[in-house]
């Protein structure tokens, strides 16, 4: 369970994050909508421990993970996924070493275990003979799934994706979206997904969180979402809006 | 604002920044004593910033040590002390130029690639990733460049030196007349051991001073130099300039304990 209590987060003068408190059931899939600004991606850093709240609190299964060093803080990540924007693969590194490269780090297996088990990922994303091509040589849409492929490799109990279709065009877009429902199927992690793929994501969601000026506006049911009555909603539904690509949950 | 606390502030944020960059060395040599060590990745920067670097120690070192030898050999026949042209251009290299010349070409070829490599790593999230999967950046990213420039740059210098004495010799020796014997005779009587000492002890700590800097300035690419390409730039830079900046005047301070 993840539980994120008030906390707050300023950039020089900036304030982007005021008094924002959620919390997230284990096993459920969250999608967290606002406009650019207002501190989805801030919120995803904070949860994984990348940034540190000026105020307030992460925790993830009781422990606040802001108060965690060492090797109690690998130890917790080595629990969770992220799936970064841009994809964040090792541009030295093809995309077989990307996906092998936590399981050589941070597990005993064996070379053909590592080998098998990559393998297997990468054909679960759909990237099945691109092992030996590197980051560069990838599409858009390519780069996420292996930097997805990386993240699930070692089964994350908590998963996290920033954007995870920016960038892509319509049809990878459903495909990408396709594959984290799938994959939230099948490895029943916790997840959080920060978007802008609406109506698209919500097919896929248990739940809505909607921050608006850096705190949580509104939580609802991800059906309910497009049917709310609250103005400041559908002024963010009018604005950003798009093409129905994916069937309603 | 006013001036005064303009002043106040801007001399804050330089403190804040000599800090963090203190902190980072103290990081640096703490994760190199305490176990996993990378040898994987220390033996892939020994080749980096060592074997690659040779070839350009090597043109350096020769043309120097030929320099070395005509302009020694120059302001000596001036005194008729050419006989002691071989002691000046090994005590010059081995004591001074070597460490200090190789130091600089090092920074130039590898710093510079260090700084640029884990700035590019920071802006796209890389370094991130590392942390997100329960990894020590420090470990990856800086441990093996400080063991293997603390490796390589006396091997350079040793390297830098022997080019530069043959340099000295050919130009010295075959071309200006002054034998052999009294070339590499006499440098054997006025050269010691503490001199060879003098001039690894100081490529030891410009490789300190290499790998500290360039790796300092890559790590903190968007927070102390800016965003994007442009912070990388800039960041390298900055690696390259403090670098050489710091050879020079640590150079100065030893050179003054050890005269």
């Amino acid at each position: 369970m993840i539980e994120i209590i008030d906390i707050h987060k300023s950039f020089g003068r900036q304030k982007v994050l005021s008094g924002l408190s959620i919390s997230i059931d284990k096993g459920s899939l969250v999608a967290v909508l606002g406009s650019s600004g207002s501190g989805k991606s801030v919120l995803l850093k904070h949860v994984a421990g990348l940034l540190r709240p000026d105020r307030g609190k992460v925790l993830l299964d009781g422990q606040d993970i802001h108060g965690l060093r060492g090797k109690t803080l690998a130890s917790l990540r080595d629990r969770m996924g992220f799936l970064f924007q841009g994809g964040a693969l090792f541009d030295s590194m093809t995309v077989f070493e990307n996906v092998a490269f936590p399981l050589k780090e941070k597990t005993k297996l064996y070379r053909e275990e590592i080998r098998d088990r990559v393998l297997k990922t990468l054909e679960a994303v759909g990237l099945s003979g691109s092992e030996d091509k590197y980051p560069s040589q990838l599409s858009g849409g390519m780069i996420k799934r292996a930097a997805m492929a990386r993240a699930l490799v070692r089964d994350p109990e908590i998963m996290m994706f920033d954007e995870p279709t920016t960038g892509l065009d319509p049809a990878i877009r459903l495909a990408m979206l396709r594959l984290i429902d799938t994959s939230h199927k099948r490895f029943g992690f916790t997840g959080i997904i920060v978007t802008h793929e609406i109506p698209s994501a919500l097919a896929i969601v248990d739940h809505v969180v909607f921050l608006k000026s850096g705190s949580v506006y509104a939580r609802t049911a991800s059906r309910d979402f497009l049917s709310s009555s609250d103005p400041v909603i559908k002024e963010f539904l009018g604005r950003d809006e798009g093409p129905e690509i994916c069937p309603q949950k | 604002m006013d001036p005064i606390s303009q002043i106040g502030a801007f001399t804050l944020s330089r403190l804040y920044r000599m800090g963090v960059m203190g902190l980072f060395l103290f990081k640096s040599f703490l994760y190199g004593f305490i176990p996993p060590v990378k040898v994987g990745r220390v033996i892939k920067q020994i080749h980096f910033i060592g074997l690659q670097s040779t070839l350009v120690i090597f043109l350096t070192g020769s043309f120097s040590g030929m320099v070395l030898g005509f302009q020694g050999y120059y302001s000596l026949s001036r005194f008729g002390s050419e006989a002691f042209l071989g002691p000046m251009v090994g005590l010059s290299l081995i004591k001074e130029l070597g460490p200090v010349i190789s130091a600089l070409m090092v920074t130039g070829r590898a710093g510079s690639a260090i700084a640029a490599e884990i700035g590019i790593m920071r802006i796209t999230e890389q370094i991130d990733a590392l942390e997100l999967m329960g990894l020590n950046s420090f470990r990856y990213l800086v441990v093996p460049n400080l063991i293997a420039a603390i490796i390589s740059m006396p091997l350079l210098t040793a390297i830098f030196d022997v080019c530069g004495i043959a340099g000295g010799y050919l130009i010295g020796g075959k071309l200006l007349g002054v034998g052999a014997g009294t070339y590499f005779g006499e440098m054997a009587s006025y050269v010691e051991m503490s001199d060879v000492m003098e001039g690894i002890y100081k490529s030891l700590s410009f490789g300190i001073i290499i790998a500290w800097v360039c790796c300092y300035k890559g790590y903190y690419t968007t927070i102390f130099t800016g965003f994007g390409a442009e912070g990388v730039s800039k960041a390298t830079t900055q690696a390259v300039v403090l670098s050489s900046v710091l050879i020079l005047v640590w150079d100065y301070f030893m050179t003054s304990a050890l005269f």
